[in-house]
Parts: structure tokens; sequence; C-alpha cells
């Protein structure tokens, strides 16, 4: 009993991770059509940041993170302005491309600047602390931050999106961009502000996830491949399924990761995304 | 209020407009007629600055605004319903109208619009919850004209919006196209349905593979029926 609690909770705070990683997919994906393959390497960038911010000035990760935040949001508009925004009438194939080469340019920035060395954030406010739940279920304290930070931030966003007139105006880009230019929007800043708000999502990420997975140039490429599995279950472009297929795919792997030789639990995301492709393709919550 | 002048558009090679020139005056509905792949569509495009002209230019207002950007376009006064409804099929009704209101963020003159739009079509009044796409064509269509007018536009430009809408409804999108126009806005129309677009406008030009090939009052246009069966191979009647 104790030991199927514990599992459903590391599960669940794993999986609200996949799904801020995922939204911030996903918006991007909804608004402009393109899935940035480069994803994973934001947050690895994310990650990066609170190390050197935890070593340089001691700032504890927790603190990091509207750092990692705003510093991602820029990341990401800036990808779009330097980047994306210049092929936007080019072929599918050069966008997949271009998000596809950042990513090879910023795992290779990373192990350049940075090593391959596996690095960790021993951050003595949270650091190896648990809390106990029940008799013999525990959860550490920096997981714990990082589920309610996770569960917290996609509620925000959730409510971005849905409910301010600035949502309104992404939404409706993401339906019908000339529609939406004929209505006075300026989507290219609309276009900018969903790879700077993707880009939030995944800084948040990389932040409470940085309190206690190691951190090494590959680690976006980890967690990325999962938010792809978790999009395509989700629903293409659906905040709500991207949120709810998350904790799924988190669970799932956890579950079947403590039951089955550690290797094969990616085996199963991967049969829960072949499953979708045949069964649903378009996802729990997508649009048809 | 609107005048176009000599403008020349292209799709990458191919031409679609040689040279178009026409003019607008205020608080008038002026409909541009041209059977399928006239240019009716890329005329519009470009005054609303969705496409780029190679060569010409548009006044509103004395101000040139060729290809400024269409969402420049919308603030200056020109709103515009695009073929083929384009309304956002996801969302609510009232969605759609705060959209069609984005340019103007005083909620005052939102509500206000809102009880205009209204009492043009009160059957949005009635669906306001409901999500759009699951409107009948007819209704969408006056969805997507009450979108364009939450702008509060000078002008507003609708592109054959009696296109594919039961025949009943199609009398009522014309009829408030007129009182558009006696609520003191101007209206640039795009159609193929000839008689009724006719009916109800002050002045027409007749295009056909990207040239303005006739022009006249809509009376002179209704009277020369020659004319309209050799250009626009018009359905008898
Ligand atoms: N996106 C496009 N790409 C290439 N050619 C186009 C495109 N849109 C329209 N055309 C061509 O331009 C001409 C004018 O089209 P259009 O403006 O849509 O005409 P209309 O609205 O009067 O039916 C046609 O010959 C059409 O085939
Ligand atoms: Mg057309």
């Amino acid at each position: 009993m104790e030991e199927i609690l514990q599992i459903l909770l590391s599960g669940l705070v794993l999986g609200l991770i996949f799904s801020l990683v995922a939204v911030g997919l996903n918006i991007i994906f909804g608004v402009m059509d393109i899935v940035n393959f480069a994803h994973g390497e934001f947050l690895m960038v994310s990650m990066y940041i609170c190390y050197w911010l935890f070593v340089w000035f001691g700032l504890s990760p927790l603190f990091s993170l509207p750092i990692c935040i705003a510093a991602l949001f820029l990341l990401g508009v800036g990808v779009y302005k330097l980047l994306i925004g210049r092929i936007l009438s080019a072929p599918m194939l050069t966008q997949i491309f271009a998000t596809f080469g950042l990513m090879l340019f910023l795992q290779n920035l990373a192990l350049f600047l940075w090593s391959s060395d596996y690095r960790t954030i021993q951050d003595p406010l949270i650091f190896g602390k648990k809390i106990t739940v029940l008799d013999g279920v525990f959860l550490g304290v920096p997981q714990l931050a990082a589920g309610a930070g996770a569960l917290v931030i996609t509620g925000l966003v959730f409510l971005l999106i849905n409910k301010t007139e600035l949502g309104r105006a992404l939404r409706a880009t993401a339906e019908d961009k000339e529609a939406a230019a004929l209505m006075g929007i300026n989507t290219d800043r609309i276009f900018a502000l969903s790879w700077g708000i993707g880009g939030a999502c995944v800084g948040a990420a990389g932040a409470l996830l940085a309190g206690f997975y190691p951190i090494f140039p590959y680690v976006g490429a980890v967690f990325c491949t999962t938010a792809f599995v978790v999009v395509v279950l989700g629903g293409f472009g659906s905040i709500a399924g991207a949120f709810f297929a998350g904790i799924i795919i988190g669970l799932v792997q956890i579950g079947f990761g403590s039951y089955f030789p550690a290797a094969y639990k990616m085996a199963f995301v991967y049969g829960i995304y072949l499953l979708t492709v045949f069964v649903r393709p378009r996802g729990l919550l997508g649009k048809s | 209020m609107l005048r176009v002048n000599n403008l020349v558009v292209f799709y990458g090679e191919s031409p679609a407009l040689h040279g178009v020139t026409l003019n607008v005056a205020q608080r008038q509905i002026v409909v541009a007629l041209g059977s399928n792949g006239a240019g009716k569509t890329t005329l519009l495009k470009t005054i609303a600055s969705l496409l780029k002209a190679q060569s010409g230019s548009v006044l509103f207002r004395d101000q040139d605004i060729t290809g400024i950007g269409a969402h420049r376009v919308v603030s200056r006064g020109i709103a515009m319903t695009p073929e083929g409804k384009h309304i956002f099929g996801r969302m609510s009704v009232l969605e759609n109208l705060l959209i069609g209101a984005v340019t103007r963020r005083d909620p005052l003159y939102r509500e206000e619009r809102l009880d205009y739009v209204f009492s043009l079509f009160p059957r949005l009044k009635e669906r306001l919850k409901q999500i759009a796409g699951t409107l009948s064509g007819g209704e969408q269509q006056m969805l997507a004209i009450a979108r364009a007018l939450m702008s509060g536009p000078k002008l507003l430009m609708l592109d054959e919006p009696s296109q594919g809408i039961a025949p009943l409804l199609v009398e009522k999108i014309f009829e408030a196209i007129v009182s558009v126009r006696d609520a003191g806005m101007t209206v640039l129309l795009v159609e193929q349905h000839v008689d009724e677009a006719l009916a109800c406008a002050d002045y027409g030009y007749i295009l056909q593979t990207g040239r303005i090939i006739a022009r006249g009052s809509a009376k002179e246009l209704r009277d020369g029926s020659d004319m309209k069966k050799m250009y626009l191979g018009i359905r008898p009647e």
C-alpha cells in the first residue's frame, strides 16, 4: 500500500513537470504550427542558469525560478526574432531543420562551455530534506516544491490563455492567422509572445527540476522526447490535454519503472505514443 | 474616401491584378462584380494589407496605407470580412465579437458596439454563449460581419457575404449591408450575386481577369444588361 502511494506521489510530481514542459511546447505549436525541437535544450539552459546562480551567488533554485522564467521568455522571443520569424513562409522542412539545428547548437555549446559532467545543486535550503506524507510514504522537499510550483504555474498559464485578452488574441491567431490579422491583431507580436510564453514555461520547469535532478548537456533530450509523447497523447495544441497527459505519462514512467527494469520504462511511454497514434491520432483533448 | 490607384499584384510569377483603379465615396455602397478568379479577393486583401502590391497605391482618407500591415489598417478604420467567413470556430459568439474589438480597449465603447451589432443581428444575441463553429452558415456570416463592425470601422469591406447561404438569409445580409451604410459607414462589397448586389449598391465596378472593364452607377450597370451577360456569364433569370 505504502509502496503504491509512494509511486503515485513520485509519478505525480514528475508528471506535473512533464505537463509544464509540454504546455510550453504546445503553446508554440498551437500558435505557429512549428514544433520546437530545441525545447528540451531550453530546459537545459534554464537548469544551467540555476546551477551557476547557485555556484556563484548561493542562490537557491527556488529563488532563481523568476529569473529563469524571465531569461527563457527572452530566449524564446529572441529565437523567434532572430531565427523563426525569418523563415515563416519557408517550407516546413526548413523550419524543422531550424529548430533541430538550434537543438544541436545549444547542446554542443553546453558541452563546450560546461563539459559533459553531471552536476547537482545541493541547496542547503531544501536538498535531501523530505516530509512524511503518511507512515512510510515520503516526499522530498525539492520534489514537493517542484510539483506544487509546476501545478501553480500551469494553472496560471491556463488562466492567461483562456481568461485574458492576450490569451484570446493568442487563441484567435492559433485558429486563423489571417482572420486574426484582419481583426487588428499584430500577429508577429503574438508569434513572438508564444515563443516567449513557451520558453517561460520550460524555463520554470527547468528551475523546478534543478533542485533534485542532475544537470548535464543532454538533460533536455531526456525530458523533451517524453514531452513530445505527452503532446501527442494530450492532443496537439490543447493546454488541458497536455496537463492531463503529462500526469498520465509521469505515473506510467514511475509506475512501470518501479516494477520493471528501468530500461523498459521508456518502452512503455513510447508504447502509449504508438497506441495514441493508431487508436486516437488527435489525442485525448485535441481538435480533430 | 478610399482611392485605389493602378494596383498591380502578383502571386509569385503570375499576375492577379493588372493596374486596378477604383474610388469609393463616403457613405456609399460600392460593389466590385466579377466571376470566379477575376481578382476580387486579391483586391480586398491588398487593400487590407494582407497582400503586397507590386506597384500602385491605396489611399484612405488622403493617407497612404499601401502595405502598412493588416493590423494597422484596422486601426485606421477599415474592417473586412474575408471570403468564406473565417470566424473563430472554437470560440463562443461573444469571444468572436470581442476579438473584433481588439483595437478598441474601452469597455464602454465595446458595450455600445455590441448593442449596435445585436440591433443589426438579433439572432446573435440569442446565441452569445454558443460555440461559433456550431452556427449555421448564415449565422456565421452574420457573426463575421458583426465581428468586423466591432472595431467601429469607417469602411467595411465584404468578400462575397452571400456565398453558400440560404436564399432567405441572403436577403437579411443585404438588408444589413444597407443599414450599415445608412448608419453612416462606407461599404466596399465584392459579389457574384449581381442582381442582389446592384439592387442595394450605389456604384459599381466590373472586374475581369484582373482589370476593371466597366464602371458606373448601380442603375447604369443594372440597365446595361447586355454588358452584364457578356462579362459576368450571368445565370438565366
Ligand atoms: N494564393 C494564390 N496563389 C496563386 N494564385 C492565386 C492565389 N489566390 C488567387 N490566385 C489567382 O489569382 C487570380 C484572382 O483570384 P481571386 O482574387 O481569388 O479572384 P476572385 O476573388 O475574383 O474569385 C485567380 O487567377 C487565382 O487563380
Ligand atoms: Mg474571391
